[in-house]
């Protein structure tokens, strides 16, 4: 008898602590980047998630662009990062991965049965960006490639056809000269075609843009040394500084380059062409919907019109790996990466998943299939170490050739110079 | 000088007129530009008095942004370091002035040693001894380390000495314990020179910027400057309401300085001549 | 104390007591004054002197915040040495601060002059140069870098002249000054008024004195303001060249040290090379070059000039 009952009673205590940590209050902290339509739509996600599950308690910060890869890395590496993070893959591959600041995939957790189920649900390259020794460690928030964003009526002012489109950067570069305005001074006023002079992260992304085309890499294969000062890197850096002092298209004393909105400029009609990725579209339609109604996509220019490169850049999800509930951190990720649909129509971001043509939403998503083709035929550009340290070494030199003019050769040189001290 | 309608002294008139108003040139570029709209910033020619007076621009950013947390922990911070200076510094001041024990002298300038190493300079190992007590991003970290003034030292050091020791020792004979006698004879001794101390440091650890910028990673915790360049990274083309929360920013440390201007200012020569 | 006496002679009871009492009368002022200064002592040890001597162990170091630091000897200041980031930071923290002080002290003891007469309006003088002063630097930085926008008041106000309007912020030949003309007019009235004080502890008598004899005013200013306010000027000199060396919120709020890394001062890169590169190591081995280019600065201004006041007690 008295076994009976201690055996009742153990097992009535069991369950209650089962119950206890099934109900259990967890708090959860997510920071990520402020691109506003990406900030309301997690809020919402976040609100709703809380409502579904009541004992999860998610705190958020926005933290500003240009300081957020500096902030993101320092917190978690000093251990007062967030549970969840959203972060850029070249970053998370050199900078968090080797450092294990981040866990692998918990597709359990998520509710898959296994790994293979789960990269079912995506394109074949969707999670490639953050992966590791065979290992995945992000599940993707965006998955970007560039097209083209023309202003027709600035191409039709200027006397050329309305579907018009640029087979090389040549005819992207006089085509975009000719958009350009000049005052009585010869100040220029306005600009055929520019780029964005933000932070490091964008000088990066946008050089890769054409880096990939002239088969520029940052550093050699075993990423012993640098090869920023490569033929193929300084006909890169030529392509964009040709913009400006040869074309005359391009000038970043007119660019606003701070703006919380990257496409700003264009929202504001201060430039006529720019590289847009699919969050872009949104970006525009919101700021400017009568700019959005006029403007088309076009794919990229190439280098060798024959042998089109293109490059991805993504956004993941990932988890921290000092979190105290990794568990309940991939269940939230679960749940963020649920909601394809929403993510394209609301924020325009692609998410890479295998069914996105069968999306509700996708019929209504602008130029679909190129964003499409440009994911199946993309590539990441060269994961590589230290990508905070590697893109500020690469801004200094690009401003010094894009600002100042500065000789091309000589600058990257310089820059190999710092590089090589980053991969020693 | 010279007598006084000299056309040296009217040239010097004229010079301090001009050197007056070109100083106050940006902080009145700051308030006008504040009530702007956005697209009138830039406008030529220049419009130093808007055409309309936008509040929006005050009231706006502060219900974006927890400006009010952010003063209330600058003040917050602020008072609780400068008392824990003024009594580190008054404390070790009379003790390195009145006093002789082994070691005392070369206690003193190591610590004096230290003025001449900049903050920069230990940024990174100070950043790692805060984290390993954990107090990062909590008000001990942005307070304690701050509460030690090798400068506070040396200024009560210099002003304790010349106090007269007959006192000290009077009351010492009357029977009064140490503490008393430095509660109650030498600080009120000193007092102007530990208001100066108190006012400088105020005003050091109002503006300090690294090292709360490192410490208080979340919006709860920032200080009002470190506040207020987060803000500017993230609106950094507002200028309207840059310039009105720059605005908002200045006009507390602005009261202070009108109410104890003299005080202020006397302060400032105080440990700049003497210390 | 005495010496051991052949006959022994003992102290009476007056003077035993005394004699005792004197000695932990000692002891106890020993204790009291060690204990005032313990609060103090520990907290300089804490955060101050272990923090540096950290930092100069650390610069023999690789150390990313998250792996066990691993010892590489010299290897760091090899590496900020030889190659052009550290070598420039450290020519323009230095171009920074004799192009921010040298006008700064010129136009502050020019003001304190002037102040020091019965010019009216002295009072406004002293307030409009302190406000810069007391506001914070964030806000200066903030505010001017509005004012060195392409269309901002600077070039406004240039282009009304007919002048040439440049980039400010875009231009590694213009940058610089960006970050140099605001210093100057934050840091004259720090200075004005140390001066001041300076000349007004110069007694009256020798410019009286002076008068008698027939001295002219620029005279009187060579011959006897200027060596009397010798150690004022000296103290002026390098507390604010040392300030100059330090500096850190302007570029990093104006410039964050651009562009082209035209505005990277040392505190700038240093902060950069630990927070934004993750490297712990490197950024130590700068802060130690930091403090020695400090350290030997203050050594040669006090061979030339002397300390120009006293210390010791």
């Amino acid at each position: 008898m008295k076994k009976l009952s201690v055996l009742l009673l153990l097992s009535l205590l069991l369950m209650s602590a089962g119950l206890a940590s099934a109900q259990e209050p967890v708090t959860l902290t997510f920071w990520f980047h402020t691109h506003p339509p990406m900030v309301e739509l997690n809020e919402q996600l976040i609100a709703e998630y809380m409502e579904q599950n009541p004992h999860v308690t998610i705190e958020y910060e926005v933290i500003p662009n240009n300081q957020f890869f500096e902030k993101m890395l320092v917190s978690m590496s000093t251990g007062v990062g967030p549970d969840i993070i959203n972060m850029g893959n070249s970053q998370i591959v050199s900078d968090y991965v080797p450092r294990n600041l981040v866990t692998e995939v918990d597709y359990a957790a998520m509710g898959y049965d296994s790994m293979e189920d789960l990269l079912a649900q995506y394109v074949p390259n969707a999670l490639s960006g953050a992966v590791v020794d065979g290992r995945y460690y992000g599940i993707p928030s965006e998955i970007n490639t560039d097209m083209l964003a023309i202003y027709t009526p600035d191409l039709v002012e200027a006397g050329y056809p309305e579907d018009w489109a640029p087979t090389t950067w040549e005819e992207l570069g006089e085509v975009a000269g000719a958009l350009s305005k000049f005052d009585e001074n010869g100040n220029q006023t306005h600009r055929g075609f520019d780029l964005v002079y933000l932070h490091a992260g964008w000088f990066s992304n946008q050089f890769q843009t054409l880096a990939v085309q002239t088969g520029c890499t940052y550093y050699n294969e075993d990423l012993t040394e640098s090869t920023i000062n490569s033929p193929e890197c300084v006909a890169a850096a030529k392509i964009w500084r040709d913009m400006i002092y040869e074309y005359r298209a391009a000038n970043p004393s007119l660019s606003s380059r701070e703006s919380t909105v990257p496409l700003q400029d264009y929202i504001d009609g201060t430039v006529s062409m720019t590289f847009v990725q699919p969050w872009g579209m949104e970006l525009i339609r919101d700021g400017n919907p009568e700019r959005w109604e006029n403007t088309r996509l076009v794919a990229l220019p190439q280098v060798d019109p024959e042998n089109p490169a293109t490059k991805i850049n993504a956004y993941y999800w990932a988890v921290n790996s000092q979190s105290e509930h990794p568990e309940e951190a991939w269940k939230f990720v679960n749940f963020l990466a649920s909601h394809p649909g929403r993510w394209l129509l609301e924020v325009n971001f692609l998410q890479g998943n295998a069914n996105m043509a069968e999306l509700p939403e996708a019929a209504d998503f602008p130029y679909a299939d190129q964003w499409q083709e440009g994911l199946n035929s993309g590539n990441f550009f060269q994961l590589y170490p230290s990508a905070n340290e590697t893109n500020e070494a690469l801004r200094v030199g690009l401003e010094d050739i894009l600002y100042n003019d500065a000789d091309i050769q000589a600058t990257l040189d310089a820059v190999k110079e710092e590089m090589d001290l980053i991969v020693q | 000088m010279t007598n006084s309608r000299s056309p040296l002294r009217i040239a010097l008139f004229v010079g301090i007129v001009i050197q007056t108003v070109l100083m106050m040139v940006p902080l009145f570029y700051m308030l006008s530009t504040s009530f702007k709209a956005q697209n009138e910033v830039f406008t030529l020619p220049i419009q130093w008095i808007p055409s309309q007076f936008l509040i929006e621009n005050y009231t706006q950013p502060l219900q974006e942004k927890p400006f009010l947390r952010w003063f209330f922990n600058s003040t917050f911070v602020a008072t609780a370091s400068t008392a824990l200076v003024v009594l580190t510094s008054s404390l070790a001041g009379y003790s390195f002035a009145k006093f002789r024990y082994p070691g005392r002298n070369l206690l003193f300038w190591i610590i004096i040693a230290t003025l001449m190493i900049p903050l920069e300079a230990m940024i990174v190992p100070l950043f790692v001894l805060v984290r390993d007590l954990g107090w990062l991003n909590t008000y001990t970290g942005l307070i304690i380390p701050a509460g030690g003034s090798a400068f506070g030292i040396f200024l009560m050091r210099q002003h304790m000495l010349s106090m007269p020791d007959e006192l000290i020792e009077a009351a010492r004979i009357d029977g009064a314990s140490e503490p008393y006698i430095f509660w109650r004879i030498v600080l009120p001794i000193n007092q102007p020179a530990l208001s100066a101390l108190a006012i400088f440091s105020f005003m050091w650890n109002w503006n300090s910027f690294l090292y709360p910028l490192l410490v208080a990673s979340t919006d709860e915790m920032r200080t009002l400057p470190i506040g207020l360049a987060s803000f500017e990274s993230a609106y950094s083309t507002n200028y309207p309401q840059l310039m009105a929360v720059s605005v908002l920013a200045c006009i507390p440390v602005l009261i202070v300085f009108f109410i104890l201007q003299n005080r202020f200012i006397e302060s400032m020569a105080l440990t700049g001549v003497k210390g | 104390m005495q010496g051991l006496s052949t006959t022994t002679k003992h102290p009476t009871p007056a003077e035993r007591g005394l004699r005792a009492g004197w000695w932990t009368y000692r002891r106890r002022q020993q204790l009291w004054g060690f204990l005032f200064a313990l609060p103090a002592v520990i907290l300089f040890a804490v955060f101050a002197i272990y923090p540096i001597l950290q930092t100069f162990y650390l610069s023999f170091f690789d150390f990313n915040l998250v792996d066990p630091p691993q010892f590489v000897g010299l290897r760091n200041f090899e590496t900020i040495l030889t190659t052009s980031a550290f070598r420039d930071s450290i020519a323009f923290t230095f171009r920074y601060a004799f192009g921010t002080y040298i006008p700064t002290l010129v136009l502050a003891l020019a003001l304190a002059l002037a102040l020091n007469t019965k010019l009216p309006g002295r009072s406004v003088l002293r307030m409009v140069n302190f406000i810069p002063v007391v506001i914070s630097w964030v806000i200066v930085a903030v505010v001017w870098k509005l004012i060195f926008h392409q269309n901002g008041l600077m070039n406004v106000f240039l282009s009304s002249l007919g002048l040439y309007t440049p980039d400010w912020l875009l231009s590694r030949d213009w940058a610089p000054y960006a970050i140099i003309i605001p210093s100057i007019w934050k840091e004259i009235g720090f200075y004005m008024v140390i001066f001041l004080a300076g000349l007004q502890n110069i007694p009256t008598v020798y410019y009286e004195a002076g008068k008698i004899d027939g001295t002219s005013a620029w005279q009187a200013f060579r011959y006897i303001t200027l060596p009397l306010l010798r150690p004022t000027i000296v103290l002026a000199i390098v507390i604010s060249i040392i300030n100059g060396l330090k500096i850190f919120i302007p570029p990093f709020v104006m410039t964050q040290g651009g562009p082209a890394g035209s505005t990277r001062v040392m505190a700038l890169i240093i902060y950069q090379t630990a927070f934004a590169n993750g490297r712990m190591g490197r950024a130590s081995a700068m802060a130690v070059m930091l403090f020695l280019i400090i350290l030997l600065f203050t050594l040669i201004q006090n061979r030339l000039y002397g300390t120009g006041r006293d210390v010791e007690a």
